[in-house]
């Protein structure tokens, strides 16, 4: 691609960083020789705890950075890829200050928090990658109200061609008017409907329409309504998954910025 | 307004189009709680535990301390603990646990709930007075801290003994790894501590270890003791003030007992014991009487005077012949299996032809079986004899005989007792390939193996083929127990 890229921008030079990072820490990990076994308190456990932490709180500022759109350090492309990369490399400093060591308590329920932060973040990414392309070609240079307004137009138009039509068609027509986008909030989530009424019409007059040829016009009509039903699905549902994968990875961080705040002052009041 | 004319269409994509709004009440949902429970909670249970109810005393507030005589011989020093009296805070229910990061050691983890057992909870370090607390007798490494101070490890008792690493105790913990350390400084000893005896170590390999230091004993007193360093060819001497040939006694030919001939070995006296010198100590009853009688009558060999003080000796002495004066039919027994002892024509036996009938003064022949039993027969054997000018003991009827001083035993005592080494574990080696008593003329020879014999064994802190990897922890305590030691 020409175009730089959340992955690529400016020839990867996060990746760059995140990369070195990963393996200076990966290096220091395997030459240290703790006094008797690598943990968070060696000095190298403390530096990988501190770089460990400063990463978390830049990765959460990026929350509130993509908000400020008069902000102008650096751009947020920029901001997103370093978010990306960095992000990935904390997976790595994090296990690394853990020294390989689990339990239940505060500190691995920090760590435990900030992989699911990160495995979120993985998971985000994947709808990242597919989704905003397809999500304004399925628009096709409409907004969402256009689309509605089309649909509209679309209803009264059939009004008027259904007023002397037979009763099952009528009646057909009449249900597939009333069809929404969505029957329940949870069809959101598969972004398909089952019994769809526009669907039945379709189909109802499809079979018709070898009978009657006056069918024709509220036949295009209704697949133009069909089709317009469906962008705004596929529109709905990935818009859905964009946000709910945040839903999560959000809430995760503010759960991880508690355990790193309580992580931190405990080992240090305790020390 | 517009909303009341918009289609369900229009209304259902403008809900749609709202954010899900989940964000930010969720973050709250998990920012709040992790923070009450992980540290609001602690910290109120920490500082201000009277918050939680009133909490139950610890069932042993009174103080105790193991009394010495219930504690075993060997008691580590750990274990001669200190009066613990429960004073400090505790946190109520628990609530900084959640802090634990890790399995506490086996002898700790009764305190896995009482957090400010060992931490003060004021963003300050475990201090060693913590440690003290109950381990009061541990010794320091020498008379003062010896460790750096400027290091990142600073010289705490925590600077080693790091604990929440499992419940494999602190002490065998530091056995995988102090070799390093103790090189660190005592590669070049004398920047560290410039009047110190001790010569440089690196490892045990080598020449990188000096000769060992045996503790000999100079008098009888317990304390009179003296390191000597061990040098190739001069063996080390200790006076001991007994008379005591191993070669003889080890005879592989076998040595005559009252009955046959028998060939001794080392376990025959040395027992191996719980003790400090890991062997049961040596007695005349239990160990030499068997053989070494001590009869002064040569017609009744079982009648022995005791195995004691001087004048209880000579008492027995004294009092057997005038007994035999008094009681003529006794003494013609005497006198009858004296004839049968008697040396026959011929027979150049001096011990039997001075046998004569007992007649006349009984203290003459008192005298004369005490001059035979001191310097002759029985005490001199073993004991270092001096005749002494004078009267005895005038309260003992022994008192008017010739007398004799003994000179005293010095005590037993490890040779090398900061070493930490256990007969067990060699026990599949012969005790002759370690020490040489076959050839062992006299009981002053120090029979203590040198460096060179240890290492056929034992390599140093890097592995080598065939042989033991042996940290310094092998063989030595970093805590030095013993005081006036430590001051050297």
């Amino acid at each position: 691609m020409i175009q730089d890229n959340l992955f690529n921008y400016k020839k990867f030079v996060f990746l760059k960083w995140a990369l070195l990072l990963t393996l200076v820490s990966s290096f220091a990990y395997l030459f240290d020789q703790p006094r008797i076994n690598a943990n968070g308190g060696t000095w190298l456990g403390y530096t990988l705890g501190t770089i460990g932490a400063l990463l978390i709180l830049w990765l959460m500022w990026f929350g509130v950075r993509k908000r400020q759109y008069a902000n102008e350090s650096g751009n947020l492309r920029g901001w997103v890829s370093a978010h990306i990369y960095l992000g990935l490399a904390l997976s790595v400093v994090a296990t690394l200050h853990s020294g390989f060591q689990i339990g239940w308590n505060i500190h691995s329920l920090a760590y435990v928090l900030t992989i699911a932060t990160i495995g979120t973040g993985v998971w985000g990414l994947t709808f990242y990658l597919r989704f905003p392309l397809e999500m304004s070609q399925v628009l096709n240079r409409q907004s969402p109200e256009q689309i509605v307004a089309q649909i509209e137009n679309l209803d009264r138009e059939a009004t008027k061609l259904i007023k002397n039509s037979g009763d099952l068609i009528a009646r057909a027509v009449a249900s597939s008017l009333k069809q929404g986008v969505f029957n329940t909030r949870g069809n959101q989530r598969t972004g398909k409907i089952k019994n769809c009424a526009t669907e039945k019409a379709v189909n109802t007059l499809q079979r018709e329409i070898t009978r009657s040829d006056s069918l024709a016009d509220i036949y295009k009509n209704q697949v133009q309504r069909l089709r317009a039903l469906k962008q705004l699905r596929r529109y709905y549902y990935m818009r859905y998954w964009l946000e709910l994968w945040l839903a999560v990875h959000v809430p995760l961080s503010f759960g991880l910025l508690a355990a790193l705040i309580a992580h931190v002052l405990s080992v240090f009041i305790y020390w | 307004m517009a909303e009341q004319q918009q289609s369900p269409l229009q209304i259902e994509q403008q809900a749609l189009q709202k954010p899900l709004g989940l964000k930010r009440p969720l973050s709250w949902f998990l920012f709040l709680p992790i923070l009450f429970a992980f540290l609001a909670l602690p910290l109120a249970a920490m500082y201000a535990p009277h918050l939680f109810g009133e909490l139950e005393q610890p069932a042993n507030s009174k103080p105790q301390q193991v009394d010495a005589a219930k504690l075993p011989p060997n008691a580590h020093p750990s274990l001669q603990s200190n009066v613990v009296h429960d004073t400090r805070n505790t946190t109520a229910f628990a609530l900084d646990s959640v802090w634990n990061p890790g399995q506490l050691a086996s002898a700790h983890s009764n305190l896995e709930g009482d957090c400010q057992a060992c931490h003060a909870g004021d963003f300050s370090r475990v201090k060693d007075e913590s440690c003290a607390v109950c381990h009061s007798n541990m010794g320091l490494h020498v008379a003062e801290k010896a460790a750096p101070e400027t290091s990142f490890e600073e010289g705490r008792c925590a600077s080693c003994h790091r604990d929440h690493k499992g419940r494999e105790s602190l002490a065998e913990q530091n056995k995988h790894f102090v070799g390093a350390d103790c090189a660190a400084c005592h590669t070049d000893i004398k920047t560290v501590a410039p009047k110190t005896e001790t010569l440089a170590v690196s490892d045990f390999t080598g020449d990188q270890h000096p000769a060992f230091r045996i503790t000999v004993a100079t008098g009888p007193e317990p304390s009179d003791l003296r390191r000597v360093r061990m040098t190739a060819n001069t063996p080390i001497v200790e006076k001991t003030n007994l008379k005591f040939p191993h070669d003889v006694h080890l005879d592989p030919k076998g040595i005559d007992t009252p009955t046959k001939k028998v060939v001794m070995e080392c376990a025959n006296c040395h027992e191996p014991a719980d003790t400090a010198t890991g062997f049961k100590t040596l007695s005349m009853e239990n160990h030499c009487q068997e053989c070494h009688k001590l009869g002064f009558e040569p017609a009744l060999p079982d009648r022995q005077v005791p195995h004691g003080p001087v004048d209880a000796v000579l008492s027995t002495v004294e009092e057997f012949y005038s007994y035999l004066a008094l009681h003529p039919e006794e003494r013609n027994k005497v006198n009858a299996q004296r004839a049968v002892l008697r040396a026959r024509p011929g027979e150049k036996d001096p011990k039997r032809s001075n046998l004569r009938n007992l007649s006349g003064n009984p203290r003459a022949q008192a005298a004369f079986a005490t001059v035979e039993l001191f310097e002759n027969t029985a005490c001199a054997v073993c004991h270092e004899v001096k005749a002494v000018k004078g009267l005895g003991n005038t309260k003992t009827s022994g008192s008017r005989l010739p007398q004799y001083a003994i000179a005293d035993i010095n005590p037993t005592h490890p040779w090398m007792p900061m070493a930490k080494f256990d007969h067990k574990p060699h026990e599949f080696e012969a005790c002759e390939s370690c020490h040489k008593a076959k050839e062992s003329e006299k009981a002053s020879d120090v029979l203590m193996p040198a460096i060179d014999s240890c290492q056929a064994c034992h390599a140093g802190s890097k592995p080598a083929l065939n042989k033991v990897q042996s940290d310094c922890g092998v063989c030595h305590e970093y805590h030095i127990h013993d005081k006036e030691l430590a001051k050297k």
